[in-house]
């Protein structure tokens, strides 16, 4: 089955040149796959230095690799050549197209939710300007099932990783598409860097109906870093100071989560630091 | 110079080719590498990164990079975000890399980056006098296992005419428009050489970012006023972000701070200039914070 699934190999992208040669960089190949809906990604897969077929690595899946991939990948070869952290798969969801296709798919795909705030919402583009709706927002259950039936049986199926151990980072839309999974029944990732999340998203109202089901009532485990800048707008500051003080409120053994506040920092200044804290924290050998 | 540069051959390379001047990839960044080499044969790696919508009509501002063996994509990633954000100029990016096992890249750097044959790193002396006997010999090995020495060491000076005689004119033959402003981006040993190349030419490169210099190298040897005379004298207008992490050695933190208020004795009118110490970070993790920082210090829109 998974090789019916159309993965067009591209180019090997920057260092790889040069990494076959020795082996000694570590070595990025980046596939297109088609979601059910007909959405086509880029899984863009970068392995460790040294990268041995008989062993089984752990996998740590990013989004918004569109734009955040070379950070993903310099945070992660500051941290693994300075022998902090373990050596681990990166792989990162991406898409092939301009800025305005990149803001409609991650306002598509992370909101879990369509869009019905009593307020109008519209994300700047780079031709006009995308007024979120119920019709461009809340498809994040597809992209789950992309994930999970697709991009997930590929990579096992091309590279030495072990099952059930992936760990995700996400930003912004991203950030909040992680809470979520984090506070599932069936989670797809075991730890989340979740960075900036924009809880304020339909005031999170079922995210609170997950936590309480999950954590409480099934006693479900989750492993969370969370962070945010300390100059960012105030819904995103308020929505996760809300979460943070509902996870104190409510004491829960099965949550683990590190909570950051980046003083200085505003939404996009955070992130360099965040990422590098965020695998640190989780991959610290 | 003519037979020096080799294009590296390979799929992608023969399709970025295709679409650098051409059409836009992904982001618009597109990427090239040439082989360089040194007059003693040493092979070296130049990978030249464009802004989007680059275009060779107009003139840009260059940075070039050191140690880009492993801090290329944690220079471009900052670089990325702080462009798409619009905060900054367009950049064109060049590092200098190597090909090689890590300790191969250790030996280049040992070497090249140090203006003079090692005697002492400047924090070891206190632990040595500490120890009763006088015979007691210190070893010192960076990474990768090489220990350094006198026969290690010491290359800067020779770096130093590589970058400008061949590196530099290699890309400015190449690409004329690329000859608006320099700059010079290194860490630790490199931040140490980039002080170097501010001391000896400081023509050179306008733009400074230097992180977590090892500026205690031989007793901190270049932390002397004396050092500044050519800089002293210079017309150039200089930019010079210069950092290090709070939770790094003494000797680095000591001997940086100590360059800081020299460079601010000596009341430039011409440099622009700003240090910080930055929190919660030592000398590897500051440079997901430092590179960031010092980009946006340098190319603030």
């Amino acid at each position: 089955m998974v090789k019916k699934i159309c993965a067009l190999i591209l180019v090997c992208i920057s260092s790889a040149l040069f990494s076959q040669e020795f082996n000694t960089k570590s070595a990025t190949n980046t596939y297109r796959l088609v979601s059910e809906k007909n959405y086509e990604y880029e899984i863009i897969v970068t392995v460790p230095p040294y990268y041995d077929e008989s062993k089984n690595y752990k996998t740590l899946y990013y989004l918004d690799a569109w734009w955040l991939e070379d950070i993903v990948k310099g945070s992660y070869t500051l941290l693994h050549r300075t022998k902090i952290v373990e050596e681990i798969i990166l792989v990162g969801i991406s898409i092939d197209g301009s800025s305005d296709a990149f803001t409609k798919q991650r306002t598509r795909d992370y909101t879990p939710t369509p869009y019905a705030m009593n307020f109008p919402f519209t994300i700047p583009l780079e031709s006009g300007s995308l007024k979120v709706d119920a019709t461009n927002s809340g498809d994040s259950d597809a992209f789950k099932v992309f994930l999970k039936d697709k991009v997930f049986p590929f990579v096992l199926s091309k590279y030495a990783v072990a099952e059930n151990k992936r760990g995700f980072i996400g930003h912004s839309f991203g950030g909040l598409f992680g809470m979520y999974d984090a506070m599932d029944r069936e989670p797809l990732f075991d730890r989340h860097i979740i960075i900036s999340p924009a809880l304020w998203w339909n005031k999170s109202e079922l995210l609170y109906e997950k936590i309480n089901d999950t954590l409480r009532t099934n006693k479900i485990s989750a492993n969370v870093f969370l962070c945010y800048g300390a100059s960012e707008t105030m819904s995103i500051v308020r929505s996760t100071n809300n979460l943070v003080e509902y996870f104190n409120a409510n004491r829960m053994d099965d949550l683990k989560y590190r909570f950051e506040i980046y003083e200085k920092e505003n939404h996009t200044s955070l992130l360099p630091e965040s990422i590098y804290d965020g695998i640190e924290y989780f991959y610290k050998k | 110079m003519t037979n020096i540069k080799q294009h590296i051959i390979g799929i992608g390379f023969l399709l970025l080719c295709l679409t650098v001047f051409g059409q836009q990839t992904e982001l618009g960044y597109t990427k090239e590498s040439h082989k360089i080499y040194s007059q003693d044969k040493d092979e070296y790696i130049l990978k030249i990164t464009f802004p989007r919508n680059y275009s060779s009509d107009k003139e840009y501002k260059t940075l070039y990079y050191l140690d880009a063996y492993w801090l290329t994509e944690i220079t471009l990633g900052s670089y990325t975000i702080l462009d798409l954000c619009n905060y900054v100029e367009e950049v064109v990016f060049v590092g200098i890399s190597l090909n090689g096992s890590e300790k191969d890249w250790h030996t280049q750097r040992d070497m090249d980056f140090t203006p003079s044959p090692f005697e002492n790193l400047g924090f070891l002396e206190s632990l040595k006098k500490s120890i009763p006997d006088k015979n007691i010999k210190i070893k010192v090995k960076t990474g990768g296992g090489n220990q350094l020495n006198k026969e290690s060491t010491g290359g800067a000076h020779l770096f130093l005419d590589f970058l400008e005689h061949q590196v530099i004119d290699f890309v400015e033959k190449e690409y004329p428009n690329l000859n608006k402003q320099r700059g010079v981006l290194g860490h630790s040993f490199g931040g140490l050489f980039g002080f170097y190349t501010l001391q000896k030419r400081p023509e050179l490169f306008q733009d400074l970012l230097l992180i977590s210099a090892s500026l205690s190298w031989n007793s901190s040897e270049l932390v002397d006023k004396g050092n500044f005379s050519k800089l002293k004298d210079s017309k150039s207008e200089i930019k010079l972000y210069h950092s290090y992490g709070e939770e790094e050695v003494k000797g680095i933190i000591t001997s940086n701070n100590e360059m800081s208020t020299l460079i601010s004795e000596l009341e430039l009118e011409r440099l622009n200039y700003k240090f910080e110490s930055v929190n919660n970070t030592n000398h590897h993790s500051v440079l997901s914070r430092a590179i960031y920082d010092g980009l946006l210090y340098l190319y603030k829109k």
